[in-house]
C-alpha cells in the first residue's frame, strides 16, 4: 500500500472529520483529500512524472500536508525542506536529488530561485506556489499514478560525520512498516489527537502525520514551541490526547507550574494519555518530572534515527525499574549489538546498535558508497541490515540501553548536527585561522553546539558576528550557541584538531 | 522601568540577539511568525524581561498572547504592574 491510500480511506471514511488543525486553520478528510488531488494535478501539469523528486520548501502548515500528500499522489517522491533552509543547504537538496519541482509560498521563493540558479545542472526545477490559487482547473486532467510500494517515497536529509547532508531514502513500505508498529504500541485509533511542534521534514515528525491519517484521528501541528505554556493551554483547548516530544520541549514543559495566580485560565492536560520522546537520550530525573507534571499520560521513551525511523520503545510501565533503558525492538525487526570487528556480541555487552528489519531505509539517495557503509541486504528482499553508529549497552533480560554516538556527531534539541559541517563554514570567514566545533552537556538542548576560533594575526570577531554568518548559510538548530576564541587548538602528535580533547588554551 | 525605556530596551535586545538578516522589525511583528525567536529564543527573551524589570512573572502568563510583539510585551507589563 502506498502512502496516500491512507487519506483515500479515511476520507471515504470519515469526509466530515477534521484531520489536521494548525494555527487556527483546519480541514476535514474530504477536503484534504480534495486539495492534495488537485496540487498533485498542478504538479503533473508542472511536468511531474513518476519518480520525480519534488522539493516542499514549506512550514508546518495545512498546506503543507496537502503537498505531502499531493506529490504522492502525482507518483512523486517527497524531498523535505525545513521553511527555514538557508539557500546554500537548499542548492545541495536540489543538485542532490535532481528535483524535478519546488512547492513553497511567494515568501519563500526568493530563496528557492536563488538555490535554484546554483544548480550546475541544465534541468531547472519548475516553481509551485502553494499560496497563489492557479486559474486552470488541473483535475481534468489528472492522471492516478500506480507506484510500487518499494519505490522511494521520501527523501529525508541528515547530517553524517563526513560530507555535506545525507539524503535518507525511505519507500512507502519502509515507512508504512513504522507506521503499523508505532499504531500498535501507542494503541492508537480515530479518537487519538496528536500534538505535533515537531517539523514535517523531520522523521518524527512525518510519522506524527501517517499515523494520524492511518487511524483517521485528528493532528494538531504547530511551527515550533514557541512559548510553552501555549502548548500546555492548547492539549486542553482541542482535548489532546497524544503528545510527540523531544527531551528538550520535555525540560520547557515539566519546568512550568499551573499557579492560580495568572491572569489567564489554569490548565489541567488531563485528556493526555500518552507522551512520547525520541530523537535524544531521556535523563531520568526528566522522565521523573514529566510523569508528575502530566498524571494521566504514560511516557513512552523511544529510540530510532533518520535511517530506520524507529527501532525501539521502552514500555511505560517498564521505566521505573529500567530508567535508562529505551526498550526493546518494535514489532518485526532485529536488533543486536556488534563490536568493532562486526561480530554479534550476547547479552550483556557494550556494542554499536545493528537494525534488520523492513524499516531499514533504501539507501542514501545518489550516494552507493555512503550506503554502502551502513546497509547491507536482509534475509529477504525488502529487509535491510543498518548500522547505527549508536553505541547501545543491552542488559540482561535483552533492554536497550543508549551509550553514545560512535562518531562526533552532536544531538543538540534532537537534531544532528556534524562538527565538520560547521568548521567548514567557520574556515570560510576571513578572520578565522581554524576552528573546531563540539557538544556540551546541557540541561534543556541536550547538547550544546560550542565553537573555537583561533583567529588570524591581527583580526577581530565576536561572537554575534560568527553566529550572523552562520544563520545566513546553515540552519538555525546548527549555529554554534557559544563561540569561544582561543590561541590555540589541542592536537593530536600528527597534527590532527582533537574534537573531544576539552581543554584549548584561552585567547590571551 | 519606563514604558518607553522597556520599549528602546526590547528593541535592543532583540536586534542584538535574533536579528541575522537586515529587516525591518516593527513593534508590532509576531515574533514567532517572522522566524525571529524559536522556543529558546523565546525563554531567553523571558530571562531578559524578567531580568529587567526584576519581576517573575506566572507561567500561564507566558504565552504568545502577552510576549509576541514588542507592543504586546508593553501591554502585558503595564497591565500586571498595577496587580
Amino acid at each position: 500500500m502506498t502512502l496516500d491510500e491512507s487519506l483515500q480511506r479515511a476520507a471515504q471514511r470519515r469526509g466530515d472529520k477534521v484531520a489536521v488543525v494548525c494555527h487556527g486553520d483546519s480541514i476535514t478528510y474530504a477536503d484534504l483529500r480534495d486539495h492534495s488531488m488537485q496540487l498533485a494535478a498542478r504538479l503533473q501539469a508542472a511536468g511531474v512524472v513518476t519518480g520525480d523528486r519534488v522539493v516542499i520548501l514549506l512550514p508546518n502548515s495545512i498546506e503543507a500536508v496537502e503537498s505531502i500528500f499531493g506529490v504522492w499522489l502525482a507518483g512523486g517522491v517527497l524531498v523535505f525542506a525545513d521553511a527555514d533552509t538557508p539557500a546554500a543547504s537548499l542548492a545541495h537538496r536540489l543538485e542532490n536529488s535532481g528535483a524535478a519541482a519546488i512547492v513553497t509560498t511567494t515568501t519563500r521563493l526568493g530563496v528557492a530561485t536563488t538555490a535554484a540558479a546554483a544548480r550546475p545542472t541544465n534541468r531547472k526545477p519548475a516553481m509551485v506556489l502553494i499560496d497563489v490559487a492557479d486559474p486552470t482547473d488541473h483535475l481534468a486532467t489528472f492522471r492516478p499514478q500506480t507506484v510500487d510500494d518499494h519505490a522511494p517515497a521520501a527523501i529525508i536529509y541528515t547530517s553524517g560525520s563526513t560530507g555535506l547532508p545525507k539524503g535518507v531514502t525511505h519507500s512507502h513500505h519502509s515507512i508504512s512498516t513504522v507506521v503499523r508498529a508505532v499504531t500498535g504500541y501507542l494503541e492508537h485509533d480515530e479518537h487519538d489527537v496528536v500534538l505535533s511542534v515537531l517539523p514535517l521534514a523531520f522523521g518524527y515528525g512525518l510519522l506524527q502525520l501517517l499515523v494520524t491519517v492511518q487511524c483517521g484521528g485528528r493532528l494538531v501541528l504547530r511551527r515550533g514551541v514557541g512559548f510553552p505554556f501555549d502548548l500546555v493551554n492548547l492539549i486542553d483547548s482541542e482535548s489532546v490526547t497524544g503528545l510527540a516530544a523531544v527531551p528538550t520541549l520535555l525540560v520547557m514543559l515539566s519546568d512550568l507550574d499551573t499557579d492560580t495566580t495568572s491572569t489567564s485560565s489554569t490548565s489541567s492536560t488531563s485528556t493526555l494519555r500518552y507522551i512520547t520522546s525520541a530523537a535524544a537520550a531521556l535523563p531520568a530525573s526528566l522522565a521523573r518530572r514529566v510523569c508528575a507534571r502530566f498524571p494521566s499520560a504514560r511516557l513512552f521513551a523511544m529510540h530510532g534515527q533518520t535511517e530506520c525511523l524507529r527501532t525501539t520503545f521502552m514500555p511505560p510501565e517498564e521505566l521505573a525499574s529500567r530508567p535508562t533503558s529505551v526498550g526493546r525492538g518494535i514489532d518485526g525487526i532485529d536488533l543486536w549489538l556488534e563490536d568493532g570487528d562486526g561480530q554479534r556480541l550476547a547479552a550483556p555487552a557494550i556494542g554499536e546498535l545493528v537494525v534488520r528489519g523492513d524499516n531499514v531505509m533504501l539507501g542514501y539517495w545518489n550516494d552507493t558508497r555512503a550506503t554502502s557503509e551502513v546497509v547491507s541486504p536482509g534475509r529477504t528482499p525488502h529487509e535491510r541490515t543498518l548500522r547505527t553508529g549508536d553505541l547501545f549497552r543491552v542488559d540482561a533480560d535483552g533492554f536497550f540501553h543508549f551509550v553514545s554516538r560512535t562518531d562526533d556527531i552532536i544531538k543538540t534539541r534532537g537534531e544532528k548536527v556534524a562538527p565538520h559541517e560547521i568548521e567548514m563554514h567557520l574556515a570560510n570567514l576571513e578572520a578565522v585561522a581554524e576552528a573546531r566545533v563540539f557538544g556540551v552537556p546541557d540541561d534543556l538542548l541536550g547538547e550544546a553546539v560550542v565553537a573555537e576560533i583561533v583567529l588570524r594575526e591581527g583580526q577581530t570577531l565576536t561572537q554575534a558576528e560568527v553566529q550572523r554568518h552562520l544563520r545566513m548559510t546553515i540552519e538555525p538548530v546548527k549555529v554554534p550557541k557559544i563561540v569561544q576564541f582561543v590561541d590555540a587548538l589541542p592536537k593530536s602528535t600528527n597534527g590532527k584538531v582533537l574534537r573531544r580533547a576539552q581543554n584549548s588554551q584561552p585567547a590571551s | 522601568m519606563h514604558a518607553d525605556d522597556l520599549r528602546e530596551n526590547l528593541r535592543d535586545f532583540i536586534a542584538k540577539n535574533f536579528m541575522y538578516t537586515e529587516r525591518a522589525v516593527s513593534d508590532d511583528t509576531s515574533l514567532l511568525e517572522s522566524g525571529l525567536i524559536d522556543s529558546t529564543g523565546a525563554m531567553e527573551l523571558i530571562t531578559h524581561i524578567e531580568t529587567t524589570l526584576g519581576r517573575t512573572f506566572a507561567d500561564s502568563d507566558l504565552v504568545a498572547a502577552n510576549l509576541d510583539s514588542i507592543d504586546r510585551i508593553l501591554t502585558f507589563v503595564g497591565r500586571t504592574a498595577s496587580d
